[in-house]
Formats: C-alpha cells, sequence, structure tokens
C-alpha cells in the first residue's frame, strides 16, 4: 500500500530521499515485523477479550467445573490474531502486485478459515471430538491443494519455468533430475498435505507451534531474500527468482505477529491458537517451501513438525496395525509430558531442538 | 411465482425406511392441513422400504429416489454408497425443481439425505424451507448431518438438542394421533372396551408386524403366573405376519403348546383366542391387531412394549406404567437410549433383550417375570409411574409445530431452544474408559449396568479387535469374575491393547481368583511394556492374596531391578514392590533410584515408603532406617502442578454463590 502511495507521490512531483528506503526489501521486512508486532502488543488483549465473549472457548465454558490446575476454557483461535496482525502489516509494507505474495496471502488466509470453521465447530459441540470431521477437513483443504499444484507446474508460476518440477535436494548443489509435471504435481499435493498437518498436529502445548514456527518462517524467509536478490542469488550459485524478495516481507511480518502472539501464547497460555492459526502457519509455510523450491529442507527448517507428525503416524497407523502402542504417548510433546516435564519445559527444550535443526538448515545455503 | 404465497403451499414430505420415520411425517402434515390451507403434497421414499405400503394407503402422491446407507465408515466401501446419495442428490434436484415445495419436511431414515441435500442446493433458487423432525432421543446419523442444513430441527426430547450439530432445534414434542390425546379416563375406556373395572389389565404389543421376543416371552412367562394374587387381565397384540417371522401362528402355536395353567379352558373368539384359568385370575385374549389403541392403552395399568420413539410417545401421551423391551441392534441402539431415557426419568421399567442361543433376540424370562410380578402387586408404583410417563409427555406438540410452520413462512424469528437440557451421559458412547469410570460408580442392578452388560457379551464375540477390546473394559468394569476364563483365552490369543486391557480389567474384579496368579505371571513376562505395568497394577490390587507367592513376588522384583525397563512399568513396579518385600530389602533395591534423571520414579519410590509405613507399626528403628534412607534423596523437580490463582478466586466466589440456593 504504501509503496502505491510512495509511486502515486512521485508521479505528482513530491520525492523525499527516504522513499528510497522503500526500494530496499530488508527495510521493508523488518518494518512489516514491526508492525505486525507492534499491532498486536496493542490490541492482542482486545482480540482476545473479543473471542472470548464471542464464546470462541476451550471445551468446557461451564464455570461451575472451572479448575485452578489446568487451563478449559481459555479464548481459543487466537490465530486470528496472527491472521489479523499479517494482513495490516503486509498490506502497509508489500508490494501487492507481486504474484509470489498474492498467492502466499491467499493460501494463508483459506487455511486460516478452515482452521475457523473446524474452531467453530468444536466450539459449538462443545468437545473437541466433533471439529468437521477428517473427511472434511481433507477435502476442504484438498480444494486448495490440487489447483496450487496444476498452478505450479502451469506457466502462470512466478518461478522461472525451467525450475518448475526439478527436484532439489538440500547440501546438493544443482537440481537431482526433472520429475515431469504428473509426478511431480503428486508430489506437491502429497507434501503440501504433510507440511500442513504436520504443523496443525503440532498444536498442543502452550507455544509449541509458535516458537518452531518463528525459526521455520526466518528459515524460509532467509532463503526467499536470497533467491530474490541478483547478487547473493549469484554469490550463493542458487537460481535467481524475480520477486521471490516478496515473500521474506510477508515472512518478516509473521515472524513479528508470531512473537506478537507468543506474548500472550506463553505458558501459561491466555489465548490458544486452534486450528485457525495452525492451518493458517502451515499453509503459508507450504507456500514458502515451494516458491523458493526448498521444500526438501523442511525436515531440517521445520524438522519439529516433522518429528510430530512422524511420530503421530508411527503411532496409529503402525501401533493399530500390530495392536500396541509404540511410543507411550504421541506426538512426541505428550510423550514428554507424560514422563514428568512440566509444560514449560517441554516446550523450551523442543524450541532448542528446533534451533538447532533450523541452524542445520541455513548451514545448507553455504555447505553445498 | 413466490412458492411460499399464502394458501399456495406446496409441501414435500421425506423420510422413512421404517414406519417410525413415516407416521410423524403424516401427523405433521395433518397439523399443518388443520392450521393452514396446503395447495399439494408430495412424499419422496425409497424404493422396497416402509413407505412403498404406508404412504399409498393415503392419498400423497409417491416417488421414489435412490439412496443408500452409509453405516460402514470404511472408505472404500462407502464409495459406492455416495455414489448412490450422488445419484440420488440429481434425481431429488429434479423433483424438488419441478415441484418447486415451499416446506421440505425431512424425517430422517437414509433416504432424507440426498433430498435435504438437494433442497440445500436449491435453496438460493427455490427458497423452500428445510424442516427435520427428529423423534429419538439420540438422533441418527443422517439427522446429525441434515440439521447443518436445516432452518428448524423438530424434536421429541428436551435432551435431544444437544446431540444435533446446529442449535435450530425446537422442542416440539411427539405428534401422536390425535385419539391418544383424548382426555378419557381409565374407567370410561374399560366400559367402552367391555373390560371389567376390578381387574388389573395388561396390555401386551410389540407393534403392528408383532415383535417375536415379546411374543414369546408372554407364551413363556403364563404360566408362572398361577400363584400371583392379583385378578388379571391380559391383553396380547401379537401382530400380523410378515415374512421371516409369522406373528400370528408362532404364537398360537405356542399358546396351544400348554403354555397356559392346568385345566385352563382356551377357545377361538372373533379374530383371536381366549382363556381363562380354572381359578379365574388370569384372563388371557390374543389378537392379532388391537383397533383403537388408544382406547385400550387407557384401560390398561400396565404395558409391556417396544421403544420406539412413537410406542413411547403414544404411552406417554396416555400415560401408563410400563415395562420396555427395547429392539435390539437398531441402528446407534436408539431404541435402548429411549427407554433408559424415560426410564431415568420413572417414567417406565427396561428390561433388555439380548441375543439368544437359537440366535433370536430374547428376553430374561426369570427378570421379566420378577419384575412383572413386583409391579402387578404394587399398584403406588404403577400410579407413579404412570404419573411421570404422562407429565414427561409434551402435549402443546400440536400449537408447536403450527408455530414453527407459520413463523417459517411467513419470515419470522423463531425461538430456538437456548438451554440445553444436558442428557444425563452425553459422553458415555464416546470413550470407553469414561464410561468404565461411570459403570464402575453405578448400583449393581442400575439400568446401565444391565445395559451394558448384554452389549459386553455382544463386544466379546465381536470380529474386530478393537470392539472385543471394549468387551474387555466392560468385563472389567462390570466386574464379571465370571468372565475370567474367556479372559484368559482373550490374554493369550489377543494383540498388544487387549492383552493390557484383560490386565487392566482384571484390577477392577475387587475379589481375587485363582487364575489371576497365572495371568499375572504371564503378564509380568509380556513383550509389551504396558501389559507389564499393568500387570504390576493387578499384582499391587490382590497383594494381600499374593504376598506368599514366590514366583510372582520374584517377578515383581526383577521388573524393579532390570536395567532398560520402561520407566512406565518401573514406576508402577517400585510402587508395588513394598506390598511384597520388608522395607530394609526394599531399600537396597531401589536405593539407586534416589537419583534417578526421571521424577517421578524418585516420587515412585517415596510413595511406596509411604505406603509401606502407613500398613505396618513404625518401631524407632524403623523410623531411623527410613530418615537415613531418605537422607540422601534428589528432589529436584522437573515437574509441577500448576496452581492459576485467579481461577482460585473465581470458583471461590462461584461455589460461595452456589451455596446460598
Amino acid at each position: 500500500m504504501i509503496d502505491i502511495l510512495v509511486t502515486i507521490l512521485q508521479e505528482s512531483g513530491v520525492d523525499f530521499g527516504f522513499f528510497r528506503l522503500l526500494d530496499f526489501i530488508t527495510f521493508r521486512v523488518l518494518l512489516t515485523a514491526m508492525t505486525a508486532l507492534i499491532f498486536l502488543l496493542i490490541f492482542g488483549h482486545r482480540i482476545i477479550v473479543e473471542l472470548y465473549q464471542k464464546r470462541m472457548r476451550d471445551t468446557g465454558s461451564d464455570f461451575a467445573a472451572l479448575d485452578m490446575r489446568n487451563k478449559r476454557g481459555t479464548p481459543t483461535a487466537g490465530g486470528i490474531m496472527i491472521i489479523f496482525a499479517v494482513f495490516i502489516s503486509v498490506f502497509l509494507w508489500g508490494k501487492l502486485g507481486n504474484p509470489y505474495l498474492q498467492v502466499i496471502l491467499f493460501s494463508f488466509l483459506y487455511f486460516g478459515l478452515i482452521g475457523w470453521f473446524d474452531d467453530a465447530q468444536k466450539v459449538r459441540m462443545k468437545s473437541s471430538l466433533f471439529g468437521l470431521s477428517q473427511l472434511a477437513k481433507t477435502v476442504l483443504q484438498l480444494l486448495f491443494i490440487v489447483p496450487y499444484a496444476i498452478w505450479f507446474i502451469s506457466p502462470f508460476n512466478p518461478v522461472p519455468a525451467i525450475h518448475h518440477t526439478e527436484v532439489w535436494l538440500p547440501f546438493v548443489k544443482h537440481p537431482l533430475f526433472d520429475a515431469g509435471p504428473i509426478l511431480f504435481g503428486a508430489f506437491i499435493i502429497f507434501v503440501f498435505f504433510s507440511i500442513l498437518n504436520a504443523v496443525n498436529i503440532t498444536d498442543g502445548l502452550d507455544g509449541l507451534v509458535t516458537g518452531p514456527s518463528i525459526l521455520a518462517v526466518a528459515a524460509y524467509g532467509i532463503f526467499a531474500y536470497i533467491l530474490g536478490n541478483t547478487v547473493l542469488s549469484g554469490y550463493f550459485l542458487f537460481p535467481y527468482f524475480a520477486g521471490c524478495g516478496e515473500l521474506s516481507v510477508f515472512a518478516g511480518g509473521l515472524v513479528g505477529a508470531l512473537f506478537g502472539f507468543l506474548w500472550y501464547n506463553a505458558y501459561p497460555a491466555e489465548v490458544f491458537m486452534g486450528d485457525t492459526g495452525s492451518l493458517a502457519i502451515g499453509g503459508a509455510l507450504a507456500v514458502m517451501a515451494f516458491q523458493t523450491r526448498q521444500e526438501m529442507l523442511f525436515p531440517l527448517a521445520g524438522g519439529m513438525f516433522v518429528v510430530m507428525i512422524f511420530s503421530s503416524l508411527v503411532q496409529e497407523k503402525i501401533g493399530m496395525r500390530l495392536g500396541r502402542r509404540i511410543l507411550i504417548r504421541a506426538p512426541i510433546h505428550h510423550s514428554l509430558r507424560y514422563r514428568g516435564i512440566a509444560e514449560p519445559k517441554v516446550v523450551t527444550r523442543l524450541w532448542i531442538i528446533s534451533t538447532l535443526m533450523m541452524l542445520v538448515a541455513l548451514l545448507s545455503i553455504k555447505l553445498r | 411465482m413466490n412458492a411460499r404465497d399464502r394458501g399456495n403451499l406446496r409441501i414435500l414430505l421425506t423420510g422413512g425406511g421404517t414406519g417410525g420415520h413415516v407416521y410423524p411425517l403424516l401427523s405433521i402434515l395433518q397439523i399443518i392441513r388443520r392450521h393452514r390451507a396446503v395447495a399439494e403434497v408430495l412424499f419422496v421414499g425409497a424404493k422396497g422400504k416402509a413407505e412403498e405400503t404406508i404412504v399409498p394407503r393415503t392419498d400423497i402422491p409417491l416417488r421414489f429416489v435412490r439412496c443408500a446407507p452409509l453405516s460402514s465408515l470404511q472408505p472404500w466401501r462407502m464409495i459406492p454408497a455416495l455414489w448412490q446419495i450422488f445419484c440420488g442428490t440429481l434425481q431429488a434436484m429434479g423433483i424438488l425443481w419441478r415441484f418447486r415445495p415451499g416446506i421440505v419436511l425431512a424425517a430422517g431414515g437414509y433416504v432424507s439425505a440426498p433430498v435435504t441435500f438437494a433442497a440445500f442446493l436449491l435453496r438460493p433458487l427455490l427458497g423452500c424451507r428445510l424442516i427435520i423432525d427428529e423423534q429419538n432421543v439420540v438422533p441418527g446419523l443422517m439427522n446429525k448431518v441434515a440439521s447443518l442444513f436445516a432452518e428448524v430441527v423438530m424434536v421429541s426430547f428436551p435432551e435431544t438438542p444437544s446431540y444435533i450439530w446446529n442449535n435450530r432445534c425446537v422442542y416440539t414434542g411427539y405428534p401422536v394421533r390425535p385419539e391418544f390425546m383424548a382426555e378419557i379416563d381409565q374407567k370410561t375406556a374399560r366400559r367402552q372396551l367391555g373390560l371389567p373395572q376390578e381387574r388389573r389389565v395388561v396390555l401386551v404389543y410389540g407393534g403392528s408386524m408383532g415383535s417375536r421376543s415379546i411374543n414369546r416371552l408372554l407364551m413363556d412367562v403364563l404360566p408362572q403366573l398361577a400363584g400371583l394374587d392379583v385378578p388379571l387381565t391380559i391383553i396380547h397384540s401379537c401382530g400380523l405376519s410378515v415374512h421371516g417371522y409369522h406373528a400370528w401362528e408362532d404364537t398360537t402355536a405356542r399358546l396351544q403348546d400348554g403354555r397356559l395353567p392346568e385345566g385352563t379352558a382356551l377357545q377361538k373368539a372373533d379374530s383371536g383366542w381366549r382363556a381363562v384359568t380354572p381359578d379365574d385370575r388370569i384372563h388371557y385374549r390374543l389378537e392379532p391387531y388391537l383397533h383403537g389403541l388408544a382406547d385400550y392403552l387407557r384401560a390398561a395399568d400396565l404395558v409391556v412394549c417396544r421403544a420406539g420413539a412413537g410406542s413411547l410417545a403414544e404411552l406417554m401421551a396416555v400415560g401408563r406404567a410400563a415395562i420396555v423391551i427395547p429392539k435390539r441392534k437398531l441402528p446407534g441402539d436408539h431404541q435402548e437410549h429411549n427407554a433408559i431415557n424415560l426410564a431415568e426419568n420413572g417414567g417406565c421399567e427396561v428390561v433388555f433383550e439380548y441375543e439368544g442361543v437359537d440366535g433370536f433376540d430374547t428376553v430374561d424370562v426369570a427378570e421379566f417375570s420378577r419384575l412383572f410380578r413386583e409391579l402387578l402387586q404394587a399398584p403406588e408404583r404403577l400410579a407413579t409411574m404412570a404419573g411421570r410417563a404422562y407429565a414427561r409427555f409434551n402435549r402443546k406438540f400440536e400449537p408447536r409445530i403450527a408455530g414453527v410452520v407459520q413463523h417459517l413462512l411467513n419470515g419470522q424469528g423463531i425461538e430456538y431452544e437456548s438451554s440445553l437440557v444436558e442428557p444425563k451421559r452425553l459422553e458415555l458412547q464416546k470413550q470407553t474408559d469414561q464410561l468404565v469410570r461411570f459403570l464402575l460408580g453405578e448400583p449393581p442392578d442400575g439400568l446401565y449396568r444391565r445395559f451394558y452388560r448384554i452389549k459386553m457379551d455382544e463386544y466379546l464375540r465381536a470380529a474386530h479387535w478393537a470392539t472385543v477390546n471394549k468387551g474387555i473394559k466392560l468385563a472389567g468394569a462390570l466386574q464379571r469374575v465370571d468372565k475370567i476364563k474367556d479372559l484368559r483365552r482373550l490374554f493369550q490369543s489377543g494383540n498388544g491393547f487387549m492383552r493390557r486391557n484383560v490386565m487392566q480389567a482384571l484390577v477392577h474384579f475387587n475379589r481375587y481368583h485363582p487364575v489371576m496368579a497365572e495371568l499375572i505371571m504371564a503378564g509380568l513376562g509380556d513383550s509389551y511394556f504396558e501389559v507389564r505395568a499393568a500387570a504390576l497394577q493387578v499384582a499391587a490390587a490382590y497383594a494381600d492374596s499374593l504376598r506368599h507367592d514366590v514366583p510372582v513376588r520374584d517377578a515383581v522384583i526383577a521388573r524393579c531391578t532390570r536395567r532398560r525397563e520402561h520407566f512406565d512399568v518401573r514406576i508402577t513396579g517400585v510402587r508395588t514392590l513394598p506390598q511384597f518385600i520388608d522395607l530394609p530389602e526394599y531399600f537396597r533395591i531401589v536405593g539407586p533410584l534416589r537419583f534417578a534423571r526421571n521424577v517421578l520414579l524418585r516420587k515412585a519410590v517415596l510413595e511406596g515408603i509411604r505406603a509401606a509405613l502407613s500398613r505396618q507399626p513404625m518401631s524407632d528403628e524403623l523410623k531411623k532406617e527410613v530418615r537415613r534412607f531418605i537422607s540422601e534423596f534428589l528432589v529436584t523437580t522437573s515437574d509441577f502442578e500448576p496452581s492459576f490463582s485467579i481461577r482460585q478466586s473465581y470458583v471461590d466466589l462461584y461455589r460461595h454463590l452456589s451455596n446460598g440456593e
């Protein structure tokens, strides 16, 4: 928005030197992050109160059953805060004509909406067992993912056409091979779906999604910045994706919003992000991973999410087949809670591990 | 053209499968017709179901659409059904487009799925209103889904809205036929029917098609009634013959087979049979079908019937005491739930069916006959029961239904039920563990225990292990020590979950059985950690009987000392061990655990010592030894119990307010 304003001003002859700052992506990234963060610090509490009054409460809003030891009745669907903050800051500082930015904003909003419906349903049914059914959720998710996969291999994708269907691995300098549109389309659907649900499943303890999300989004923001910069992409021997830098503006906004959310979500949480937040973040992360062609880096950049979904899959699919538990509880964070590690401690430890994995992911910029 | 123009109302009815879905629709239609002009009506049903025979008897045209039940949850089996529903939806859209109804009235049953969905899709174009009528306490899946599209869900029980997936419910009550609403007292009814005033009248009926288990039950109970000291008239409507079960032939054959007390005169009269015992105590009358059921209900003191929503509503409308025998194995066990709901409110007694040895559903004759005699000899109990059933019925269903339709058509707001009446056990069905906890707190002969006793047998015989698992858990909850041989068989053949649940079931038994020692030994050596942990729990629960069993004691010790044992097993073991050995020996074994990394393990050591000390007198020497042991103890922690102080204050205030009431 601001860049349109500045263009209009410049065309009508008004120009200041500091307008040129807007050409620097780094400057806009930082300002987007700050806008989102400050927005939430100021308005966060009001949104929480609003959610609470709208009965968007975690299961069990019966006050007679209120327990001083648990957090039932905490406002949920706080992801809406993140969505607001990101949209406001990106609208201010982003170049809205940029196709990278458009697709990620759309994905972010669409999955946020699915999550909102799911949360609303859970609240209405007074039970977390009664959200949208797994089938309905899958169908709604595929309604975005399949068209996205088709768009991705079509000429409308802003990523240069030769890179559309190449398979890249982290720590390998050149693409391994070209998978062809059909195989790669299927691959996109599978990976997108997995990333989305991995983030969703991780949401279980206060701040557990927020921390690893900040790290993963930041890592992809850095990649987007490098890929969208002629000099840096040449220096690090990456292909150059013109306009990809706008993704890092979005990443900045999301990181800022997540920090703002963590302000309230840190243990003991005043608000949960609910599926609204986790699906929106998942959608944004998946689009970022694909648009920067670093989807294979996700097991490192978003390592925590991958561990969570794998532990859950192993427990459910293999465990049910064998007829026994493999892990004592799944996903892993419940396992750790069960072992007698307190919630904030589990979250901090998992943050530390995600940081480690994110650092390894960043290593792949230089080490190829 | 506005389809909702005054005097030009077109109504499309849908629903069916059984008469239970069709009759209320026709009743509602009658009510609407009494309150406003209806131009045209159309019934959309499924081929080969009850509606095919019932609807042509009225003047309503009938159309068919394709549909299929979505009973199986496995996706590959759902695909053909979904295809059928998809085709049905297209057909229904065609019908709706040409018929242009103002109101679509759906009563559940899977045929309503395509029609409600089509109505939802065409609503922007046709402007039709969708009303759903749910007669049962626990709604079927189809109605829950369809409720998402509906403007109004009319329910017959105040508890139903908690199960419906929207909050647009109106408690209208069940639309019984007008003859059930007439205020005629028992005396008048008996006079009209020519029944004696001073005798106790029992009405037994199983619906127009008859019910095998009720008919056979009565045939079995009749010979046992000889000693009863109240004069009794039994009117038995056994039902017409349908394919599969020839109610009339079967019952008469059994009747003539010497079921009646010695010397009873059995004679054919009008359409049925009559019998009078020699001492004139029991008058028995068998009819294939009773015309004017309402009058017979009024004349009766006690009714034996099914628990379909319709039967129960008629029973409550007239207000009579009843022994209800819900039909087994219907979708969602809805008859059982209807019956339990009424029985919880004191409106009836329930006797559950189970699968007999011959494969037919049967009722426990002894249980029924005991209850039957008890009730007949306690007129005041019959009266309170009748009063409660009567009070439970919503008699204002007609103005309510008419009001809902009127408001919908005029575009006025409808007063939806705002406060939910929580059914007593909403959560029970969902999680077996919760159910187990609930059942353990129930009285031994409670309604739920009797219901789940039958369910348990059904589950234990099931093919899929997950269902058998439920059965195992229920066996524990119901403390069925007599099932221990079955449990041992399941333990030997089952997977990890089943073995674990067998162990956990043993804990609930509260009574030691010699087979347990064998099972505990097997459990302690199991390859799955949860089984080992559960086996230790069993050992702890029956420690008094097992203390001198050396192999068990050694196995428990081995669980605690083995390196690389799962922490969960060790924790349970450390807690259990002091029940088997003396404290000094215990200290020697668990000494290193004082510095264990896992805080729960350290905690278990302390708990074990504490429990042991409370079991025995403390000598000074023992105290000293314990002090020495715990003087070196790592008490740093990675876990804590949060206490959110604002919630504490809130709860204090809230409780204080509640105390005043």
